[in-house]
């Protein structure tokens, strides 16, 4: 029996635990780390071989007695190793703790082996990793019937069943499939949860047929086959299926369904938690106390899932134990944000004028507005600056704490504006449509706005349901207002925007089809879609509109049949209006019935030309849109008859691009010699843009995608990119070739070759097509090309002459 | 809303090109000098002078063309210009020579300049016929992807014709291992792409197949179903052939599988030689038109020294 009592007992030795541990060791403050597993950190140690390991929250400065950056595994491993050698700290190995009884001055902790460790403060850092989600079926415990994946290389001819339909369980079946059999067992009929990369992926593997799919599936019960069973086989795995049970014979099986918080240890300790949901974590004091007095809860456990999270909350929680106050890790950052605005230079007080002032933020928690707030900018434009400039392709949003601005709703006249006010939004518009700005705004006398970039507003509308609503329903109000009733008054506005709904369509899906009755009216809110009418027994596109377009108030406005069938051409989000409304809308404003019925003549008689015209025109527009030109703001196309194949296009772009060429010329498909090569097209909601850690991929005002130099080079772009053009180059700057040299004495690479960086060990780094936004005279491939084959167009402009 | 270096901001140096031209025929005309007209007079300096300036300006295109930073304007305005000003010199050329040729080397540069010139004009003639032929004859595969789906091709009737018999193995890998894309550059430029293609080997053995079923035929055996194609023919008599030897139906589709499988791979052969044969022919002008300007540029060179040395 031990008879020391330590003044803080830490449990886990994860990130957060290491932490904690380093900081009372720096501190000689008495302390024993207990680790069940005989290493530190055995989550990050299990991931596979030279993972790299993020660093997120970006902004989020590092406050810990202990290293840590983003880096491979090994790096940070190593780091944490030397950080707990260095500074002393107490930890045991191999001493899993299965009780924790006592209160607040005296907690026995039972160890495995029956050891008591006594201590006055304990803090819990066991994370979420060590109580992995099982089967929960007969037979989950069996020896092959694993839940984690070391080693995919480890395992060969061997028939494997993956079960779950996650990141994790797609990526543990693509690595087994290489050298075994593999069948992934998924509960529903799609891999929804999936990033877009893995889902290409498995998809890819899945219609190869290197991996076997068993889509509404789950498992029914595992038995363990006799050792000279015929099949040879360790396994005989049940699975239900839509028609009914299936029995599948392997070797293993590999369960990846996440991880679940260890309840029932956790509540054997006095924990209580807030609700049933098995996902639900403990609540815990802002000094991460918990319900327990003097049992503290950090990390995951606690609701913090980042490593950053966990190792400054291992800080923390030492110094709240020894009765030190420390600030909040971001303090100093959000001190220096709000360092410029008048009256606001406490952190708290603006924070809460924050949540007083905008009730859009008014349902945050004061950790996530904090989060919000790093990643934003604090803005006091001088009155009459222009905030937002019509047509730039900036997509960042607005909010205004203080002042008002002035929005120019027409273009052709700056006088004609309307005012938003305190607490109001903008810029909601092109962050969903991801097109260009739609108006100017102009900043009123002293106005203060919180400017936020586009991933992190996505992230809030998306975990935020509030914040989602909020935006939806201005931006609703405000397409309706902007593309159908510019004078109708708010109050009548808000009633049609109640009826209205958000539809989302898949790619080729109808939003309606020729002949079907009128109901409604679609709002165009992002993607694009064709026109197209049944010519001879044939589909023919007519048309193709980009977002903030309206379709459909032509059958409405005659009370007609549809004319046309509407498809969208890429994933699409439309605001419906129902019919009803619609037409009332129109008999209480007959100048807006006038107004629409002259758009619509002009759209019928444009119509009826295109009948007329070959039919070629409309086979142009469906190539292009099958080519996903749909979502393109800027594409590259190549006339095949003026092509002579020479490749300057490439060359220059491997000679402005540090010997590398960001287009592909020759792949890529054609139609009427019309040729769409793998180049960037610059999508109105680039794929590159989602899952990019270190946020480097951004457009610029005049609307180029472009990656920057914080890139780390971990391919997920690349992955998602469903259109090739993004590749892994090795950093650095290759000496440009010299033309001279070449030319006259045959030295060196000629001007545009693809220059290879001899060193193999760089690290590689994610590169594309950036429009040649950095030099005069726009992009090189289109300024070297001699016979003028290549263009660079907006593909609204290409399809309106193709027509 | 593709412009072309031929029609370039509507023919724009095809105007300036025959406004110089005609500029300098009117004055050719209404030059009286005392002797017989030639490089010597004013006008012929002035034409010399302007001549060499639009040579070196249409020489110095092989440089802007590689130059990639560093440039506003656009290559096909370039190239438009260097088109048309090329074929301005035809008439520039001719009358500052006074139509006067010889033996030696003012004419020789004459000489040169007028086979740049057409060979320029050759050049022109396959950059407009040649990208849409090479369009057509791609349909939008690229030569890479043909070439893959020939490989994916040889591999499918490989394995099909491992299960037909060993004679069927035997011939279909011969005929694989005949298969020669590309050849001498002189095969490239004006070889038949569709001789080239076939395989002798396949023939040989259709043939024999083919002798062998007519001499049935005319025992009467099996029906002689006369196609077009003469390897056509043969396969569907194998087919039926086999069928008489009691191969049952099995067999029988294999077969017509493998006769589907290597007539498409003979077209697609054939798509290939003539995407070669047709890039070689756009690119070939180029071999004619650089070494003659660099000739042409040594030629001038001395023509110009020679001219002010015997002043």
């Amino acid at each position: 029996m031990a008879s020391e009592r330590y003044t803080i007992a830490i449990v886990g030795a994860g990130p957060g635990g290491l932490s904690a541990a380093a900081r009372a060791a720096e501190t000689q403050t008495s302390h024993i780390l207990l680790e069940a597993a005989p290493q530190l950190a055995n989550t990050i140690y299990r991931y596979q071989k030279g993972k790299h390991v993020m660093a997120e929250p970006g902004q989020l400065p590092l406050r810990a007695a202990i290293g840590f950056e983003a880096g491979t595994r090994e790096r940070i491993l190593d780091t944490w190793q030397r950080g707990i050698t260095q500074t002393g700290a107490n930890v045991r190995y191999r001493a899993a703790v299965t009780a924790i009884e006592g209160e607040q001055g005296d907690f026995h902790l039972k160890l495995g082996d029956g050891e008591v460790i006594r201590a006055k403060h304990v803090v819990l850092a066991i994370g979420l990793q060590g109580n992995l989600r099982k089967m929960e079926v007969p037979g989950d415990d069996l020896p092959d019937v694993q839940y984690q994946l070391d080693d995919p290389d480890a395992y060969s001819g061997e028939t494997i069943v993956v079960v779950g339909a996650g990141d994790a369980a797609i990526e543990n079946a693509l690595a087994l499939a290489a050298r075994n059999n593999v069948i992934i067992l998924n509960r529903r009929d799609e891999f929804t949860r999936a990033k877009d990369g893995n889902l290409r992926d498995i998809t890819r593997a899945i219609d190869g047929g290197q991996i076997e799919c068993m889509y509404n599936a789950s498992p029914k019960a595992v038995t363990a086959l006799e050792r000279d069973d015929p099949s040879r086989k360790r396994l005989h795995f049940q699975v239900k299926t839509k028609d009914g049970l299936a029995e599948v014979l392997c070797d293993r099986i590999i369960a990846r369904l996440g991880a679940l918080p260890p309840r029932a240890f956790v509540e054997s300790c006095g924990v209580v938690f807030p609700s049933e949901d098995p996902a639900a974590v403990p609540s815990v004091s802002p000094r991460y106390e918990s319900n327990v007095p003097g049992l503290y809860i950090i990390g995951a456990l606690a609701g913090y899932p980042l490593i950053k999270q966990c190792i400054n909350q291992g800080y923390e929680v030492v110094e709240f134990i020894c009765g030190r106050d420390v600030e909040p890790a971001d303090e100093g950052l959000l001190r220096a944000k709000f360092a410029h605005v008048p009256g606001l230079t406490k952190v708290n007080l603006a924070i809460v004028q924050i949540r007083s002032n905008i009730p859009l933020f008014a349902g945050l928690t004061p950790l996530q507005l904090r989060e919000f707030l790093l990643d934003s900018e604090i803005r006091t434009p001088a009155a009459g600056e222009a905030v937002i400039k019509i047509n730039d392709y900036t997509n960042t949003f607005f909010s205004i704490l203080r002042g008002k601005v002035y929005i120019q709703i027409d273009p052709d006249n700056p006088n004609r504006t309307v005012e938003l006010g305190v607490g109001r939004f903008f810029g909601e518009m092109s962050l969903i449509s991801g097109r260009r700005r739609a108006a100017t705004i102009i900043a009123g006398p002293d106005c203060v706005l919180i400017e936020t970039p586009r991933r992190s507003m996505n992230k809030l509308i998306q975990s935020v349901e509030s914040v989602r609503r909020t935006v939806d329903e201005t931006f609703l109000l405000r397409a309706i207002r902007m593309h159908i009733a510019p004078d109708v008054p708010d109050d009548d506005l808000v009633e049609v925007a109640h009826t209205a709904r958000i539809r989302q369509f898949a790619p080729g899906e109808a939003l309606f089809e020729e002949g079907d009755p009128a109901h409604s009216l679609h709002l165009i809110r992002s993607g694009s879609v064709t026109v197209s009418h049944e010519i001879g027994g044939r589909d023919i596109v007519i048309a193709y509109l980009p977002s903030g377009n309206y379709v459909g108030e032509l059958a409405l406005l005659t009370e007609s049949t549809r004319t046309a069938t509407v498809r969208a051409a890429v994933a699409t989000e439309t605001i419906e209006l129902p019919g009803v409304v619609f037409r009332e809308l129109l008999a209480c404003f007959p100048h807006l019935e006038t107004d629409l019925k002259a758009k619509a003549q002009e759209r019928l008689s444009a119509s009826a030309r295109q009948r007329g015209v070959r039919k070629s025109a409309g086979n142009m527009i469906e190539f292009l849109v099958a080519q996903g030109i749909g979502e393109a703001t800027d594409v590259l196309l190549i006339d095949e008859s003026l092509c002579v194949g020479c490749d300057n296009c490439e060359k220059a772009c491997a000679d402005t691009h540090k010997g590398t060429s960001l287009l592909d010329r020759r792949a890529g498909p054609s139609y009427a010699s019309v040729h769409v090569p793998t180049s960037c097209r610059h999508c109105e909601h680039p794929h590159c843009m989602k899952e990019c850690p270190p946020d480097a991929i951004h457009r610029t005002a005049e609307g180029e995608v472009y990656i920057a130099d914080n890139c780390i080079g971990c391919g997920n772009c690349e992955q998602n990119c469903p259109y090739g053009v993004i590749q892994m180059a090795v950093k650095g700057e290759p000496e440009k070739p010299s033309l001279w040299k070449w030319l006259l004495f045959g030295q060196g690479p000629a001007p545009g070759s693809r220059l290879h960086s001899e060193d193999k060990s760089q690290a590689k780094k994610a590169v594309k097509c950036d429009m040649c936004k950095d030099q005069s005279g726009g992009p090189a491939c289109v300024r070297a090309c001699p016979t003028g084959a290549a263009i660079r167009v907006s593909p609204a402009e290409f399809m309106a002459i193709a027509r | 809303m593709h412009e072309s270096y031929v029609s370039y901001r509507n023919f724009f140096f095809l105007k300036v090109a025959a406004g110089l031209c005609a500029l300098a025929i009117l004055v050719y005309g209404l030059h009286t000098p005392t002797e017989p007209p030639n490089g010597g007079t004013w006008l012929g300096y002035t034409l010399g002078a302007l001549g060499l300036g639009i040579i070196l300006w249409l020489a110095w295109f092989g440089v802007r063309k590689r130059r990639y930073s560093g440039t506003q304007d656009r290559l096909v305005a370039w190239l438009s210009a260097h088109i048309y000003l090329g074929g301005a010199l035809v008439v520039i050329a001719t009358l500052h020579s006074g139509f006067q040729l010889g033996w030696n080397v003012h004419s020789l540069a004459y000489v040169l300049l007028m086979l740049v010139i057409g060979s320029g004009f050759y050049g022109l003639y396959t950059y407009v016929a040649y990208p849409r032929m090479l369009a057509a004859n791609r349909a939008g595969m690229t030569r890479e992807a043909m070439i893959a789906e020939v490989a994916e091709l040889d591999r499918e009737s490989l394995v099909l014709a491992d299960e037909v018999d060993k004679e069927a193995h035997r011939v279909v890998l011969q005929s694989i291992e005949e298969t020669v894309l590309g050849g001498s550059w002189l095969e490239q430029l004006f070889g038949d792409p569709t001789r080239r293609s076939a395989s002798a080997a396949l023939n040989t053995s259709l043939d024999a197949v083919k002798k062998k079923i007519e001499t049935r035929v005319a025992r009467g055996v099996p029906q002689l179903q006369q196609l077009e194609d003469q390897e056509a023919t043969a396969i569907s008599f194998l087919a039926e052939h086999m069928i008489a030897d009691g191969g049952g139906p099995e067999r029988l589709e294999k077969i017509t599988r493998l006769f589907e499988l290597i007539t498409r791979k003979r077209a697609l052969v054939e798509r290939i030689q003539r995407d070669i044969q047709l890039q070689s022919r756009l690119a070939f002008w180029l071999h004619l038109h650089v070494p003659l300007s660099v000739g042409l540029l040594a030629a001038l060179a001395c023509h110009v020294i020679a001219v002010f040395f015997y002043w």
